[in-house]
């Protein structure tokens, strides 16, 4: 099968396209100026804030996903010579 | 703190998502589409960043990081995936692949 590399050009610059007039054509209803607290200039203890209190329940399904396709990679990747 | 404008950091993230888009369209590698789909996969974590600074919360950001993790278990299982097949049947181009036809 070969490959035809225009057509698949031709729709990643169309998307590109109809992506960036989107962005373009919208008005972001955004803050004019980043919220900066000097009292605190880091956002790792508030990531972990909400990691532990709102998104306890994603963070450990989260850790059981990585779990399984951690032990599923090594036994996909392991072979079957080694039993 | 003068702010780029969000449209940067979303026409960016277009562009990444764009570059990867033609990856997974025109190469024949399996461990190169994986490369290009955790293109695309990224290109979602810098708008969900971008959008989490722009509203003043860290939702996003949070997301992000699930969005990394779950990322980081598809590529192994992927590689896994892509070494079982190659040595099984000593190939790693998708279009010499047919073992899932029935």
């Amino acid at each position: 099968m070969r490959i035809n590399r225009l057509p698949a050009l031709l729709v990643a610059l169309l998307f590109v396209a109809v992506v960036v007039t989107g962005i373009f054509g919208t008005s972001w209803n955004t803050v004019s100026e980043l919220p900066e607290n000097p009292a605190d200039p880091s956002n790792i203890e508030g990531i972990g804030m909400l990691i532990f209190t709102q998104y306890m329940v994603p963070f450990e399904v989260l850790s059981i996903v990585l779990l399984a396709s951690l032990i599923g990679a090594i036994y996909m990747a392991k072979g079957e010579g080694n039993r | 703190m003068t702010a780029i404008p969000l449209t940067f950091y979303l026409g960016l993230a277009a562009l990444l998502f764009s570059i990867g888009l033609y990856g997974v369209m025109t190469h024949k590698s399996g461990i190169r589409i994986i490369m290009c789909i955790e293109l695309m996969l990224n290109s979602a974590n810098l708008n969900l960043v971008a959008f989490s600074s722009y509203t003043d919360t860290l939702n996003g950001q949070v997301f992000a990081i699930f969005s990394i993790a779950l990322a980081a278990a598809e590529a192994a299982v992927g590689f896994a995936i892509f070494m079982a097949i190659y040595r099984m049947h000593d190939k790693i181009n998708l279009d010499e692949l047919n073992i899932l036809r029935w």
